[in-house]
Parts: C-alpha cells; sequence; structure tokens
C-alpha cells in the first residue's frame, strides 16, 4: 500500500541518519550543552561549583586582553580564509572546466597528509634566520641581515595558516563549482559575456553557497587555531584559543575557559552574518531580481 | 574553605599538551637505553622489614618510574609494578576529587602541592620512617632531610628523592657570559631573549627581579603587580615565546635566540645533542629549583612494598642510576660518588648549600587567600603578561 | 540562392586525434530559411552546430557569418544565439533577468530592456510569467523562456540544439507550431538540430541528413522524401520497402531490375547493367489487392505475398505483408468503413513504375 511505503521510507531515512546523529548528539551536542551550563559555574581549585553567575562573561569583556586576542584572531581568519579563498579559486577553475580526471586534485590534497604539527615545525625551519630562505638569499648577496620579519610575525602565522587550508578551501570550492556546469557558462557566453562577466554573473552567483561556505569555514578554523600563531606568530601573536586552552589546563578554570569560548563562538556569528549582508549588497547573493 | 564534597569532580586529561615536551617526559627514550648499564648488583643498603611482593600501584612522571633501574629488584621480591604516566600534576588529584577514589598506591609531587594535598583534599597518608630505612640524616643532604616542604606537623608525608635547577640557560656563541639578568637587557640581545612555558620555572624569578625573592610564593596582590609590570623591558626583548622545554631547546637549536629566562637545567644537555652549544647561569639572581617527591596516597592499599620502593629510590646506585638518565641531582649524599663524570659535574655537590643560597626550594602561590596573590591571580597576570596587556 | 548566404561552411573538419568527427563539410546557409542539421547520434551534427556557435573550433575550414570569416571569434563576439538543449536557465535569476542577460550585457538603458523583454515575453506567450523563479516552470515554459532568451538579442543566426527532446509528444507538436509562428513573426534564420525525422519534417525549409560525419543529401522535405539519393536516407525518412535486386538491363527512361520474383521497371536510368541496386518503395505507394490480377498495364510491378499483420495505428493501418523476397509494408489510411483486409490473406502488392526510386548505395 501506498501509506505503507511512504512510512518505510521514512523509517528506512531516519535509521540510516541515526548513527551519524547520535553520535553528534552524544560527543558533540550534549558535551556544548554541558559546557554551556558550566559557562555560568564558578570554579575554584580545579573543582566546579553549580552557580547562575554571569561573573565569567563579564570577566572576559571587561579584560582588554580578550579583545585584543579575539581581534588577532578575527585577522588571522579572515587573511587566512581570503587568501585561501583567491589563491584555490583559479585552481578549483582550471580542475573543473579545463581537464578531465582529477590528477591536480590529487596533488595538492597530499599536501595535506602530512602532519600538522610537522608542517609548523618545517615552516620554522624555513623561515628562520637561518633558515632555507634566509640562508639563500644572504649567500646570493641580496641582503647581508637574515630578514626577522618572516618568522613569528603576522605573515607567518598566515603563509602556514594558508598552506595548512588551502586544500580544504579547495576541496570545497571544487565541489561547488562542479554544480555549475559547463552548459550555463556556455549559455552566458552565447548572449556575449566576457571572461569576467560570465565569472561575476553565473559562477559566482550559482557557486555562493560553496564560497560562503569555504570561507566561513575556512575562517572559523584559522580564527580559533592557536597553536599556529604560538609557534610562528612571535611575541604578539597570540590569540584567543590560547587563554581558553589555559583556563582548561593550567589554572582549571573550566567555567571561565567556557564563557570565553561561548564569547567566540557569539563572535564568528556575528562575523558570518555580517559577511552575508556585504555579498548581499554587492549584489552577488542569488534569489535578486534586477527589475521592478 | 567551601567542603570539598560539595564540589564537582572532572578530570584534566590533556589533548594538546604542550608537556608532552616538558623536562618531565622528554626522558622517555633516554630512559630505554644508558639506565640498565649502570645497574650491578646492590651492595650496602638496609633491606627494608616486613613483607614486601605482589602489585604495586605507582603514578610518575615520564622517567621517573625506575622501570629499569629495578628491575632486579622487582624479580627478586616478586613485586609487579603497574604505572600509569603523570603529565600534569592535576592528573594524580583528580584521581581523588569526588566520589570513587581510585587505588593508588604510591604517586609523586613537585613541591608547592604538599599542602594543597595533605591539608586541603586530604589525600596524603603519613609514611612509616622505620620503614624507609635509607632515610636518615647520614644518608641525605641535610637540606631535604626533614624540609618542610616534606615533614611537618611532626609527620612525614612524602619522600623528597630527584631534585633539578630551573635557570638562565644561553648560548655563549651569541651572547657574552652572563653574569646577571641585567645583562638580558643589552642591546646586542635584543629579538633573541625567550620566555618558556614553564611557570615553576619563570614565576620565582619575576618575584627575585623585583626583590620580592624571600617572600615568594606569598605576594601580596600589589606586589604582584609590580613584579609584572617590572618585567617589561624584558618582553621588549623578545620575538617569540617557547611553548615548552621542547620548544625552547628547538628555539635554540636553530639559533633563533641566545637566552631563556629561565628554564630547565638539563636544557644544555640536549642542545648539545643538536650540536648546539649552551650553558645554564646561575647568576647574581640566582635560579629556581624543583624537587619530585614520593607519597602514599589514602587509597594506598600494599603500603609495605610501597615504602619499600621508595627506600630503593633513595638508594645511592638507584640515585646514581636515575639522576644519569634525567639530569638531575641527588638527595642521597652517597650518590654523587657513583655518577658518572658528566652527571656529577650537573651540579656543585662539593657545595650544595652555596647551590640552595642562590636557588632555593620555593613552593606555588596559595590557593585561596585574600592577603596574597592566588594561583589563579598569577596565572591571569602571568597570560596577561604574554599578551602584553 | 538569390540573396547571399548567411552562414557559409567551407571545408569544416573536426578531429580528435585520430577519431573524425566532421568530414570536409561544405554549406550554404540562406538568410531567414529554417535548416535542419539531421542525423542519429554521433553524425557531428551538434558538433557542427557548435562550430557555427563558437563553442567548438574546426580542425580545418572556415565558417563565416554575413560574409565575414568568424572562424576565430569567440561565441561571445559572434551574432549568433543558442537555445539549450536542456535551456540551461540561470538559476539565480527570474524570467525576466533571464530574458534581459543579453541585452543588460550590451549595456542597454533600463526602458528600453523592459520594453523588448515584455515584448519577447508576449511572443513566446509567457507575459504573465515575468516574475516567476526558474524552479517553478514547466518543461514547455522552460523552453519558451530559453527561447525568449536568444531571440531578444536579435541574432543573426538562432541555433537550436534539439530543444524539443525533453517534452512530451503533445507539446512537442504544439511547440513546433509555436516553432514556425515565431519565425515568421522575426523572420530570423534558424539552424536546427534533432535526430528526430518527424520534426525535421514539419518544422523545415531545408533538411541536411548527416551520417558519420558527412552530409549525405540536403533539400527540402519533400524532396528528401519522395526522392532519396541513398539506402540511408530511404531508410531514415519514413518507412521504407527495400528490394534489393541487380540490373538486367536499360532502355531509355527505364531501367529494368531483377529482385528475385521477377523483373520490376522503373522509371530511371543511368545505371549500368549488372549493378547491384536497392529499390525503394514507400508503403503509401503500394497498392494491394486481393485478387491476383494479371498485372495487364504496363507500369505495374508487383509481389505476391500473405498479409502477416494487420497494425492499426489510428488514422492509418499498416499491413505486413510476407513475401518470398522480403517482408513488406503497405499503409492506408483507415477505412472509414471498416478494414477489409486480414491475417492470412493472399494478396498482390504492386506500384508504379515512377514510384519506385532506384538507389545505388
Amino acid at each position: 500500500m501506498a501509506a505503507d511505503a511512504v512510512d518505510r521510507k521514512k523509517i528506512v531515512g531516519a535509521a540510516l541518519a541515526a548513527p551519524t546523529f547520535l553520535f553528534l548528539l552524544v560527543f558533540f551536542l550534549i558535551p556544548t550543552g554541558l559546557l554551556f551550563v558550566y559557562s555560568f559555574w564558578l570554579a575554584k581549585s580545579f573543582a566546579l561549583i553549580p552557580a547562575l553567575s554571569l561573573d565569567n562573561y563579564t570577566r572576559a569583556l571587561s579584560s582588554w586582553g580578550f579583545y585584543a586576542l579575539t581581534l588577532s584572531g578575527l585577522k588571522n581568519g579572515f587573511w587566512t580564509a581570503a587568501f585561501s579563498v583567491v589563491l584555490s579559486f583559479p585552481a578549483a577553475y582550471y580542475i573543473v572546466y579545463r581537464t578531465r580526471g582529477n590528477l591536480l586534485f590529487y596533488i595538492i590534497l597530499v599536501s595535506w597528509f602530512s602532519s600538522y604539527l610537522v608542517r609548523i615545525y618545517a615552516w620554522r625551519v624555513i623561515l628562520g634566520s637561518n633558515g632555507l630562505i634566509n640562508t639563500t638569499l644572504i649567500q646570493l648577496g641580496l641582503i647581508s641581515q637574515p630578514l626577522e620579519i618572516l618568522l613569528f610575525s603576522p605573515f607567518a602565522t598566515i603563509l602556514t595558516l594558508v598552506h595548512i587550508m588551502l586544500p580544504f578551501t579547495l576541496l570545497l570550492l571544487v565541489s561547488s563549482l562542479r554544480d555549475v556546469k559547463a552548459e550555463y557558462i556556455e549559455a552566458a557566453k552565447d548572449l556575449g559575456a566576457s571572461q569576467f562577466e560570465v565569472f561575476r554573473k553565473v559562477i559566482l552567483p550559482m557557486s555562493y553557497k560553496g564560497l560562503v561556505g569555504a570561507f566561513m569555514f575556512t575562517f572559523v578554523l584559522a580564527a580559533g587555531d592557536y597553536v599556529t600563531p604560538q609557534f610562528l606568530g612571535g611575541r604578539d601573536g597570540m590569540t584567543t584559543g590560547i587563554m581558553i586552552s589555559n583556563q582548561f589546563r593550567s589554572s582549571g578554570n573550566w567555567p571561565f575557559g567556557a564563557a570565553m569560548a561561548f564569547l567566540l563562538l557569539a563572535t564568528f556569528l556575528v562575523v558570518y552574518f555580517l559577511f552575508v549582508q556585504l555579498l548581499n549588497l554587492l549584489k552577488l547573493a542569488p534569489g535578486r531580481r534586477f527589475h521592478d | 574553605m567551601t567542603d570539598v564534597k560539595d564540589l564537582l569532580p572532572f578530570g584534566t586529561a590533556n589533548i594538546l599538551n604542550n608537556d608532552v615536551l616538558s623536562r618531565r617526559s622528554f626522558m622517555g627514550s633516554a630512559l630505554a637505553l644508558g639506565a640498565g648499564a649502570a645497574l650491578g648488583s646492590f651492595t650496602g643498603f638496609s633491606p627494608a622489614k616486613a613483607a614486601v611482593g605482589g602489585d604495586l600501584k605507582i603514578m610518575a612522571w615520564e622517567g621517573f618510574t625506575l622501570e629499569n633501574e629495578l628491575k632486579a629488584w622487582r624479580e627478586k621480591n616478586g613485586v609487579q609494578v603497574d604505572a600509569a604516566i603523570i603529565s600534569t600534576q592535576d592528573d594524580v588529584h583528580s584521581k581523588f576529587i569526588g566520589g570513587g577514589a581510585v587505588r593508588l598506591d604510591l604517586a609523586e609531587y613537585s613541591q608547592g602541592f604538599e599542602r594543597f594535598y595533605v591539608d586541603e583534599l586530604k589525600i596524603v597518608k603519613p609514611i612509616d620512617i622505620a620503614k624507609v630505612p635509607n632515610f636518615t640524616p647520614e644518608n641525605i643532604q641535610p637540606q631535604f632531610y626533614q624540609a618542610p616542604t616534606w615533614y611537618f606537623e611532626g609527620e612525614y608525608h612524602a619522600i623528597p628523592w630527584v631534585w633539578g635547577l630551573n635557570a638562565l640557560v644561553y648560548n655563549p656563541k651569541m651572547t657574552k657570559p652572563i653574569k646577571s639578568y641585567k645583562d638580558l637587557l643589552a642591546p646586542e640581545m635584543k629579538g633573541k631573549l625567550t620566555f618558556c612555558d614553564d611557570t615553576i620555572a619563570t614565576w620565582p624569578m619575576i618575584a627575585r627581579l623585583a626583590g620580592f625573592g624571600p617572600k615568594f610564593p606569598n605576594l601580596t596582590k600589589d606586589e604582584m603587580k609590580t613584579a609584572f609590570e617590572g618585567l617589561g623591558p624584558y618582553r621588549d626583548q623578545c620575538r617569540v615565546f617557547a611553548s615548552s622545554n621542547g620548544d625552547t631547546i628547538s628555539l635554540f637549536a636553530s639559533g633563533e635566540i641566545a637566552a631563556c629566562f629561565s628554564v630547565w637545567s638539563g636544557t644544555p644537555v640536549e642542545t648539545a645533542k643538536r650540536g648546539v652549544e649552551t650553558v645554564y647561569a646561575v647568576p647574581e639572581e640566582g635560579a629556581v629549583m624543583w624537587c619530585d617527591a614520593w607519597f602514599m596516597p589514602k587509597t594506598s592499599v600494599n603500603t609495605d612494598t610501597a615504602h619499600a620502593f621508595m627506600n630503593q629510590a633513595i638508594s645511592p646506585e638507584v640515585q646514581a642510576a636515575v639522576c644519569k638518565a634525567v639530569t638531575g641531582g641527588s638527595v642521597n649524599k652517597h650518590a654523587p660518588a657513583l655518577m658518572d663524570a658528566d652527571t656529577k659535574a650537573l651540579f656543585n655537590y662539593a657545595d650544595l648549600p652555596e647551590v640552595f643560597r642562590k636557588s632555593p626550594l620555593q613552593g606555588q602561590p596559595p590557593r585561596t587567600s585574600d592577603k596574597y596573590a592566588t594561583y589563579d591571580e598569577w596565572t591571569q597576570a602571568w597570560a596577561d603578561f604574554k599578551s602584553s596587556f | 540562392m538569390t540573396t547571399p548566404p548567411i552562414v557559409e561552411l567551407y571545408g569544416v573538419t573536426k578531429s580528435f586525434g585520430a577519431f573524425t568527427v566532421l568530414n570536409d563539410i561544405d554549406l550554404k546557409i540562406a538568410d531567414g530559411e529554417i535548416l535542419t542539421l539531421l542525423g542519429p547520434s554521433g553524425c557531428g551534427k551538434t558538433t557542427l552546430m557548435r562550430i557555427v556557435a563558437g563553442f567548438e573550433q574546426s580542425t580545418h575550414g572556415r565558417v563565416l557569418l554575413r560574409g565575414v570569416d568568424v572562424s576565430n571569434q569567440p561565441p561571445e563576439r559572434r551574432p549568433v544565439n543558442m537555445v539549450f538543449q536542456r535551456y540551461a536557465l540561470f538559476p539565480h535569476l527570474d524570467v525576466f533577468d533571464n530574458v534581459a542577460f543579453g541585452l543588460r550585457l550590451k549595456k542597454k538603458s533600463k526602458s528600453e530592456i523592459k520594453k523588448t523583454v515584455t515584448h519577447m515575453l508576449e511572443l513566446v506567450q509567457l507575459g504573465e510569467y515575468a516574475n516567476r523563479w526558474i524552479t517553478e516552470l514547466s518543461g514547455g515554459q522552460a523552453q519558451r523562456v530559453a527561447l525568449a532568451r536568444a531571440l531578444v538579442n536579435e541574432p543573426s543566426v538562432l541555433l537550436l540544439d534539439e530543444p524539443l527532446a525533453a517534452l512530451d509528444l503533445k507539446i512537442r507538436h504544439h511547440m513546433l507550431a509555436e516553432l514556425k509562428r515565431i519565425h515568421v513573426e522575426t523572420g530570423t534564420t534558424f539552424i536546427y538540430v534533432t535526430h528526430d525525422q518527424d520534426e525535421a519534417t514539419i518544422l523545415s525549409d531545408r533538411i541536411v541528413l548527416m551520417n558519420k560525419g558527412a552530409i549525405e543529401q540536403i533539400g527540402t522535405p519533400e524532396e528528401m522524401y519522395a526522392r532519396p539519393q541513398s539506402l540511408f536516407c530511404a531508410k531514415f525518412l519514413g518507412e521504407t520497402n527495400i528490394l534489393s535486386g541487380s540490373v538486367i538491363s536499360a532502355e531509355g527512361d527505364t531501367t529494368y531490375v531483377d529482385i528475385g520474383a521477377g523483373a520490376a521497371k522503373v522509371a530511371m536510368n543511368g545505371v549500368p547493367v549488372g549493378s547491384q541496386v536497392s529499390l525503394a518503395v514507400r508503403p503509401e505507394a503500394i497498392r494491394l489487392d486481393k485478387v491476383r490480377e494479371v498485372a495487364g498495364k504496363e507500369n505495374f510491378n508487383f509481389v505476391d505475398g500473405v498479409i502477416q499483420d494487420v497494425v492499426f495505428m489510428g488514422s492509418r493501418v499498416v499491413y505486413n505483408i510476407r513475401t518470398p523476397i522480403n517482408l513488406i509494408k503497405y499503409q492506408e489510411t483507415r477505412p472509414v468503413h471498416g478494414i477489409s483486409l486480414e491475417r492470412g490473406d493472399e494478396v498482390r502488392a504492386s506500384w508504379a513504375a515512377d514510384a519506385a526510386v532506384l538507389l545505388t548505395h
């Protein structure tokens, strides 16, 4: 009977989705909820005291350091996302529209298989005062003193973060560009669009969701990353992540750490909202009418 | 003070743990080699009385479990040791907070935690000193025997056994010899200094530079504030903060830094392995001492074997072996004679009182206090200092 | 052609490595005509159209539009627009903006765009649909939007790539009529690509029949149907009976062919005696008689056989007749007073000498 068939489909569908959902529920949603509750508690000597207090939030919001480190993290996130998207877009375009097969794609993805920490140390070696770049430049006689700016600077942080994020961004962009089938591009060209106009009026709006997704994922991952800035960002390269992790590790003040984490989450949400509005303003979002 | 029962338990498992590269866990690989050779037959130690044997559950820092050093003793006495590794001190007391305390026969703590463990958490069983016959004034250095860190209110709460220094380490090829911390402010040092994120090593020196050295760890809140403010010029000399001992070693090895404010004294041994020479200095402001001790948690069951184990740990041969393995100092007076030249040269055993004077053993800031800056406040100030706010 | 051709193709060849898709195509397309490229899949018709549009480059040969060599011009510069097979309507724009797309690229003024687009939407009878989103359209509506979007730019040539392939039969016929009407109203040259010979027959001024990268025959639908020049053409357009045999003799305008059941007379000449040939006879050109009569009249050829099936197809009836040489199809419009012939009937199928076409290949 038709009704039975529909019900059965729903049950099968739910059964297939259930394991993942349960996993997320148990290992993500519930712990996040718990942490949120904790953020209103207090702590003393590594032990939690249940309470309903906004102390943690006010303490974080009145700390100048919190704002500064968060800004630093946001800057890292923004530049990393921007460079990653801008650099991987041509590669994605080439992979989707100009080649059959995925060889170039795999080559770029291979760089993803190296360990995160190994990468950080590798960049230290390359960018350091006695590292690859400096010794080469000195040997070539182009400089006489090593360039200090290469390492322990925002440059090093962003460079490494982009290096780490690029394959990830590329993956997302390729996936979303694959949805913009070649025939749409042909149709646009047929109607007289130049390469740039095709990009602005067809490709961008059609891959909009994927583009925003790629940018935001990269942004959040990079803005929340505190290990890379700590190792490569130098004396002034700290981000909020390290404040949060300190609370969980050495201070034992989970509630305060949780409060800062949620404040950071709220910040990211605001940034996302602003970004979408910006795209709307620039007329890049789909679903608009250009006539009356 | 809040009753411990009102507090909720939680562990402090560290996922991305910078301490992985700390002094403590650095030993791991080194131990597998070397240590075994220093054993031989045990002579000249007083055997423990009463029944020794069975299984022993211990918790110790990596490299400090005496896995190799006590192999023969274990076999001879039928002892099975089940050792868990500490990565931060919280790993130990987290086992006892709240209900469901776990059986632990023996564990370590570093100085500063004694009051917390004994008075606040009440997780320490007093030691029957008769069962640790090696612990006598004839065997043990006077600075460690009945020192208030481990012996108070008439009870032995823990047995100290390995110590070391955290000091100013510098690269002699990149700077002239350092006689005082003020030398670090020289223009040539700009961009070449670093602070290691080891608070036990760093905080006492911060207090000392501000003139509050003897008061540490009990500085008033204003005194602490002043001390950190005084660090400003040193911060300006830094290009990067090292996240751990391992990171410091790596920075020395790649030539990015010429000096570290205060770090584990075994650093030169490690940088030497990477072909870079560094030395640890005890300038006029001094250095900081650390010391690990064994204690019996309240859930200890096999107490006889626990006592015997501790007794072994402070016997001269074992001391010599473990000091070589962890680049540390011995509490047993007779151990240096059994050490090889390099291990003996680590510290000035000929004049230990001088070493103590310049590098006293100091504890940690109190957890709660109205008058003094608390541990949390120090942590916050340290975090703010690093972010320069 | 009296007026100069609007599209000219000279020696157009397209190869992919060793594989040749188009082989030395020469073609002239008249201004204002509907020309259909017809053929089975793989014959190269789509490739040829894409070369005219500029989406493919020919390996050799030239393409001229209004006398100008556009062989190296990219599609966005050619005065040509295309209706894509799956319409390729921009999903992020509504109907109005889709149609206005090309005009906006030409930087036309807002009022002019509004006027032109509205007029074009009226033309394709979608005047009320300007604000609809593409996902809200049915197949036929989407097709008309695609048409409007292309035509609104007043191209010299409109290319249609199997536009009706995704539509139902009834709508398809309706759309064919629409296309013809729009063609008359705009006067634009259409190049139509399809594999469906009914569409080609109904719509075209001329058909270009293609096979394996070459042109088989060009002509009006009637020419192609009545006078195919090859077996392929005869079989592709409509139903045909093929009788094979060899030429016995030729006299003047008449040739005699041995088809295995006697000699057949064909009103054609020029084929040497002894050649292997095929006779193509359309089913509707056959006359079927129950009673065996001697083919007395001079121009009648015949074969005797038995009716194997009678297939009722609504307005017409098809009979399959089994004969000693072949299966012959006969077709008539449905007899109003009932079908008189049935399975098993012995019949004689006959045809006039000028009703058959002699094919050598």
